[in-house]
C-alpha cells in the first residue's frame, strides 16, 4: 500500500518533527553530533595531516595549506581538531557508561529496597553530588594520572549520583503504582518486577539525563585536560590544545585558540540542543508548563 | 472450607503511631462460593484482602492465622508464598486503568504470570493467554496491544483473565467494579460470576456496594472500623440483620418501593482508627447503644444459625 511506503513514512516522521521548535532543536543537535561523530570515526581520512607530526612552519596563520593555522610546534590545528573529536568522544561515551553502570542500578535497588539501604546510599550519594564536579574530577584524576581511562574514571565518579537521585526517585513513586503491587500479586519475582515493570517506565528519563551528561563529560574533560590532568600531550586533546594556545595569545596566534575552543563549544551545543529537544520529546509535559 | 481466617490482625505503622487496620478478624472462605465483604472506606476490608496475599507494605504487622488449604499463609516465609501468589490465590484490583504495566504489550503480562509458576513452552503459555482472553470475551489478536490500547472496562476483563490464567483455588477481587461505568459494572460483575461456577473456584468480593453483594456474593461479611461485625449467608443478612450497623446500612440504601421524601443516612463518622474507641466501634452512632457498649469490646457472638454477630445486644451477660 501507499501509506506504508518508507517514503511517506518518513516524509510524515520529518513533518512531525518539524511541527514545533522542540523538534527542530533536537534535529539541529543530532546534526551537529553526527558531525563530530564522523570527524571522530574516520579522522584518518578526513584529516590532512597527522596531528602529532611536524607539518609546516610553527605558527603560520589560517591558508590554503593550513585552514586552521598550525601550532607552535608546528602541527596542523585542523588535523588536531578532527582526530581531537575521537578523544573527546571516546572518554565522555566511556565516563556516561560508566557513571551509568553505577548510577541505574545502585537507584533501582535503593528505591525499590527503601529504609535504612535507602537512606546510607542516598546520603553517601548527596555527598558526592555536593562537590563542586570539576574538583572532585580534580582530584581523583591526580590520583588516577592522566590517560583516556582514569580520566573518564574521575568524570563517571562525578556523574554517578545525577543518575542515582533521577531513578532513585522515580522507582519510590512507582514501587506503589498499582501495577506493580499487581505483579507481585501474581507472584512475579523482584528481579523481574524491577527489570520488566520499574526499569523501562523510569528510561526516558534517563535517556535524557544520558544525552545531557555527555555534554558536561567533554566540558569537564577539556577542563581536565586544561589544567593538564586529562590526555597526555602531544595526543591531540581540544582542552590540552586550548591551554597551549592561550600561553600565545599575547603574540596574537589567535587561531590556536579560537578553534579549538569553537569545537567544545559547538559540540555541547550540540548535545544540549539534542536533549532538551529529546526531553519535550519523551516528556511532553515539560513543554506544556512552559507556555 | 478453602481459606480460614483466625483472628488476623493487621496494623500499620504510621509517623503518629500504629494503626490498627484489622481487628481479631475470623472468618471461612469456603470452596466455590463467594464471600462478600463489605463496609465503607477503611474500614480494613481491602487491607484484609492484601493481608492474605501478603502483598502489604513491609513495616506492616500481621498476626493471627490464615489457613488455606491446612497451610498458614500469614507464617509461612516469603518466598514460598510468591508461589501461592497468581496461582493458587490471585487478585483483580479496583483501578484497570493504571495494575497493567504501560510499557509491557498483554502478551508479556501473561508469560510473565504463567512462567513464573509453570514451566511450559511458549506456544502452550500462548495457547493458555489466547484461551483466558476468549473466556473474558477479548479476542486474541489483542495479545499484541498494549494496555493504553484498551478501554477500562477491556483491561478490567484483561486482568481478570490474567488472574484466572493459572486456574487459581481462590480469587481476591478488591472493589472490582468500582471505578467502572454501570453497566460495565455489570458485565463484569456477570462475567465473575460466570467464571467463578466454570472454573468452581471461590472468591472474596471487597466492595462497598450493598448492590454488588446482593447480586453476587453467597455468604456477607460487614467491617465496621477494622472489626468483623457480623457474617452471615446473603439471604439470612438481608431479610434480617442483626448488627445495629447493618441494620442502619440496609436501611440507607435508597428503595423505589417506599416514597421517601428523604435519604436515609447514618449520623456521624467512622472512628479514627489512630485512637479507637474504647468500646464497641460503632457504639458512637448507635441508636441502641448500652452502657458496657462504650466500655468494652464484644466479643463475637455466634447464633444458633451459625451466623456470627460482634454485638453486646446478642450476649447473655458479659463476655461470654
Amino acid at each position: 500500500m501507499q501509506e506504508w511506503s518508507l517514503s511517506y513514512r518518513l516524509g510524515k516522521g520529518l513533518r512531525r518533527l518539524f511541527r514545533d521548535k522542540s523538534g527542530v532543536m533536537a534535529f539541529v543537535g543530532f546534526a551537529i553530533l553526527l558531525t563530530y561523530l564522523i570527524m571522530a570515526i574516520f579522522a584518518p581520512y578526513l584529516a590532512p595531516y597527522d596531528p602529532v607530526r611536524r607539518s609546516g612552519k610553527a605558527f603560520s596563520a589560517p591558508s590554503k595549506e593550513h585552514w586552521f593555522g598550525t601550532t607552535n610546534l608546528g602541527y596542523d590545528v585542523l588535523s588536531r581538531i578532527i582526530y581531537g573529536a575521537k578523544i573527546a568522544l571516546k572518554i565522555a561515551f566511556l565516563a556516561v557508561a560508566v557513571a551509568a553502570a553505577i548510577g541505574i542500578p545502585l537507584g533501582l535497588i535503593s528505591g525499590y529496597v527503601g529504609g535504612a539501604f535507602d537512606r546510607i546510599l542516598s546520603m553517601f550519594m548527596d555527598a558526592i553530588y555536593s562537590f563542586p564536579g570539576l574538583i572532585l574530577a580534580i582530584a581523583i584524576a591526580a590520583v588516577l594520572g592522566p590517560g583516556v581511562i582514569n580520566v573518564a574514571l574521575s568524570i563517571a565518579v562525578i556523574y554517578a549520583p545525577t543518575y542515582f537521585r533521577v531513578i532513585r526517585n522515580q522507582v519510590a513513586s512507582l514501587k506503589d503504582q498499582l501495577f506493580v503491587e499487581a505483579a507481585r500479586a501474581m507472584g512475579a519475582r523482584n528481579f523481574s518486577i524491577l527489570g520488566r515493570y520499574i526499569l523501562p517506565n523510569v528510561l526516558p528519563s534517563v535517556i535524557v539525563v544520558l544525552s545531557m551528561n555527555l555534554a558536561d563529560a567533554i566540558m569537564t574533560e577539556a577542563g581536565l585536560s586544561f589544567l593538564g590532568l586529562g590526555i597526555s600531550p602531544p595526543t591531540p586533546d581540544w582542552g590540552y590544545d586550548l591551554s597551549n594556545g592561550q600561553r600565545f595569545l599575547l603574540l596574537n596566534y589567535w587561531w590556536m585558540i579560537l578553534f579549538p575552543g569553537l569545537a567544545i563549544i559547538t559540540i555541547v551545543l550540540g548535545f544540549s540542543l539534542f536533549s532538551e529537544g529529546l526531553n519535550e520529546f519523551l516528556n511532553p509535559n515539560v513543554g506544556e508548563t512552559r507556555r | 472450607m478453602l481459606l480460614e481466617l483466625k483472628n488476623l490482625m493487621v496494623s500499620y505503622k504510621t509517623r503518629e503511631g500504629r494503626v490498627l487496620a484489622v481487628d481479631k478478624v475470623s472468618l471461612p472462605v469456603e470452596e466455590k462460593k463467594t464471600l462478600g465483604l463489605v463496609g465503607e472506606s477503611g474500614c480494613g476490608k481491602s487491607t484484609l484482602g492484601g493481608a492474605i496475599l501478603g502483598i502489604l507494605p513491609r513495616e506492616t504487622k500481621i498476626t493471627g492465622k490464615a489457613i488455606f488449604n491446612g497451610t498458614d499463609l500469614i507464617s509461612m516465609p516469603s518466598k514460598e508464598l510468591r508461589f501461592i501468589r497468581g496461582k493458587d490465590i490471585s487478585m483483580i484490583f479496583q483501578d484497570p486503568m493504571t495494575s497493567l504495566n504501560p510499557v509491557m504489550k498483554l502478551r508479556d503480562h501473561f508469560l510473565e504470570t504463567i512462567f513464573t509458576h509453570t514451566k511450559t513452552s511458549k506456544e502452550d503459555a500462548i495457547a493458555m493467554a489466547e484461551q483466558a482472553l476468549k473466556e473474558v470475551g477479548i479476542s486474541s489478536n489483542r495479545l499484541n496491544d498494549y494496555p493504553f490500547q484498551l478501554s477500562g472496562g477491556m483491561r478490567q476483563r484483561v486482568m481478570i483473565a490474567l488472574s484466572l490464567v493459572l486456574n487459581p483455588k481462590l480469587v481476591i477481587a478488591d472493589e472490582p467494579t468500582t471505578s467502572l461505568d454501570v453497566i460495565v459494572q455489570a458485565q463484569i460483575l456477570q462475567l465473575l460470576k460466570g467464571l467463578q461456577e466454570k472454573f468452581k473456584m471461590a472468591m472474596i468480593l471487597i466492595t462497598h456496594d450493598l448492590g454488588v453483594v446482593a447480586e453476587a456474593a453467597d455468604d456477607i461479611g460487614v467491617m465496621y472500623g477494622g472489626h468483623l461485625v457480623e457474617y452471615a449467608p446473603k439471604f439470612k443478612l438481608y431479610k434480617d440483620p442483626l448488627h445495629p450497623y447493618t441494620k442502619d446500612l440496609l436501611a440507607s440504601v435508597p428503595n423505589t418501593n417506599i416514597d421517601d421524601k428523604e435519604l436515609r443516612f447514618i449520623t456521624g463518622y467512622p472512628p479514627n482508627l489512630m485512637n479507637p474507641p474504647q468500646g464497641c466501634r460503632y457504639a458512637e452512632r448507635c441508636s441502641k447503644a448500652k452502657e458496657i457498649c462504650k466500655q468494652k469490646i464484644p466479643p463475637d457472638f455466634y447464633t444458633d444459625d451459625g451466623r456470627l454477630v460482634k454485638c453486646w445486644l446478642y450476649g447473655e451477660g458479659e463476655g461470654k
